[in-house]
This record gives C-alpha cells, sequence and structure tokens, in this order.
C-alpha cells in the first residue's frame, strides 16, 4: 500500500471528513468529464477513479475553500493525458459505429443526436475537446478552465471557437454526405475536413 | 432547406438576414444543448458502488470506525 505517512503527523480527521464530503460531490462530475474526453465508459470510470485517489492522496496540498471541482478537473486531465501518452485513445474512433450514426439533420434547429455529437468530440483534438468540454458543458468560465488547462485564457478561448467551428461542420458534413457519398467515403472526408479545420490557424 | 425559419428574437440577426449565417447559429445552439445534455446525464447517473469502497479502503484507519478496520484486518485476506 501506498499511505506511507499515516503516523508522522496526527491526521486530522475532521478536515479529512470534510474533504472527502466534498469530493464524493464531485465524483458525477469527474465521470462526465472523463466520460466526454475519452469517450469510453468503461476507460472514463478507470480515469475518474485514478484522478479521484490522486486528489485524495494529495489531499493535504489542497486549500480548502478554494475551487475542489477545477482543482480535481486538473488531475483528472493530467492524468488522462499521461495515460494517453501511453497509448490507449487509437482505438476510439470505432468506424463502424460512426456511419451506423452518420444521420441527416435536414433542419437546423432539429436536435443533434447524441451518437453523432459523440463521435464528432470524438474527433476533434484533444485539446479543442477537453477547452470545449470544460467551458461549454463543465460550467467553467474561459479563466478556470485556462488554470485546468495550464494556458492562456486567450487560447482556450480560440480552442472553444475552433472546437465548435469543427464540430459543427463535422456534424454537417454528415448531413451533406449522406446520399451520393457511400457512408466510408463520407466518414472519409469528414475526417479529411475536420483535420484541415483544425489545422487551419 | 430554403424555408423561412424563426427569426429567433434573442440572436442578433446577421447582415442581409443571410440564412448561412442564422442557420449556422441554430446549428451552434443545438450542439451546445445537446453537449451539455451529454454531460450532464453522466452526471446525473449513480455513481458506480467502486467509486465509494475504493475511497472507503484508502481512508487512514484513525478515521475509519473501528468496525470497519476490525472487519478489514479480521479478514486478512492480502498482506
Amino acid at each position: 500500500m501506498t499511505s506511507a505517512s499515516r503516523s508522522d503527523k496526527p491526521a486530522d480527521p475532521a478536515r479529512d471528513a470534510a474533504f472527502k464530503r466534498e469530493l464524493v460531490a464531485l465524483i458525477p462530475h469527474l465521470r462526465a468529464f472523463a466520460r466526454t474526453l475519452t469517450g469510453d465508459p468503461t476507460s472514463a470510470d478507470d480515469l475518474a477513479q485514478d484522478a479521484m485517489m490522486k486528489a485524495w492522496d494529495a489531499r493535504a496540498s489542497f486549500e480548502m475553500g478554494t475551487n475542489m471541482k477545477a482543482w480535481t478537473f486538473m488531475i483528472l486531465r493530467n492524468q488522462f493525458y499521461s495515460e494517453k501518452r501511453r497509448s490507449w485513445r487509437q482505438s476510439q474512433l470505432d468506424q463502424e459505429a460512426a456511419e451506423r450514426t452518420l444521420v441527416a439533420i435536414d433542419d437546423p434547429s432539429a436536435p443533434v443526436a447524441l451518437d453523432e455529437l459523440r463521435m464528432g468530440l470524438g474527433m476533434l483534438p484533444a485539446e479543442q475537446r477537453e477547452a470545449l468540454i470544460l467551458v461549454g458543458a463543465g460550467g467553467f468560465a474561459y479563466e478556470e478552465a485556462a488554470e485546468i488547462c495550464g494556458c492562456a485564457v486567450g487560447t482556450v478561448k480560440s480552442r472553444v471557437s475552433r472546437a465548435r467551428r469543427a464540430l459543427q461542420a463535422i456534424l454537417e458534413r454528415g448531413d451533406y454526405d449522406r446520399d451520393g457519398a457511400s457512408a466510408s467515403e463520407a466518414m472519409g472526408s469528414i475526417l479529411a475536413h475536420a483535420e484541415r479545420l483544425s489545422n487551419a490557424r | 432547406m430554403a424555408q423561412a425559419h424563426l427569426n429567433w428574437g434573442f440572436m442578433k440577426k446577421s447582415p442581409k438576414g443571410s440564412p448561412e449565417l442564422d442557420e449556422a447559429r441554430l446549428r451552434q445552439q443545438a450542439i451546445g444543448a445537446r453537449l451539455r445534455q451529454l454531460f450532464d446525464d453522466v452526471v446525473n447517473e449513480p455513481v458506480p458502488d467502486d467509486f465509494l469502497e475504493i475511497l472507503r479502503r484508502a481512508e487512514p484507519e484513525g478515521s475509519v470506525s473501528p468496525a470497519a478496520v476490525g472487519k478489514s484486518t479480521a479478514e486478512g485476506d492480502e498482506a
């Protein structure tokens, strides 16, 4: 086990309990961040659990009363990238599932299909995806997202807007290419298009 | 899809009422709403038991109830 420092310092049970209460309340959010980041429920829960435990182990360094949500999200994010480095997201884009979910949206105000959005998110570069999730769904201000991602506020802003544009283009291409090109051809051109967009400036 | 579409009062009308821009805004709104739903759906899921279980096992002994400590040491399944 890793709990080496058990008896060095008198533990502060009250503080630990307060920390734990707050951490437990954040678990659903950590799971949601992990799920939208990885696109895969199983590896997402592994990631969320790892982040939760890292946060628990580092609880002494957390200043109570500050933003624990942002702090734990930062831990999760760092964990995601360190694991991502040893492969993992390669298998993420399940071509078959992608083809199945390429459905038309003829009405611009029609709700976007969740599967389609999930697929689109998975096609974004990771740093755009995380910026969009943090700001667009996680409820973080640009400044907080910048702190979580360890980058400038302006960088977050431009990542979010690029992510929005790319996502929209991806979803629209699913529409345009539906009739005519085969689904896999459509996928190919969507990917190429998304890549062009994300490389653009 | 060149039909007339709703002019949402809260949205800035595009120059010349360009249908493309209006449409883009509608799509962005739809995407934004779906993204939040994707996230919130997970937030609203019940938390799997193993999260709390792992956290419980990690607690320093001092702060765990005596019953729980007694149970885990009595079983002594792992060194």
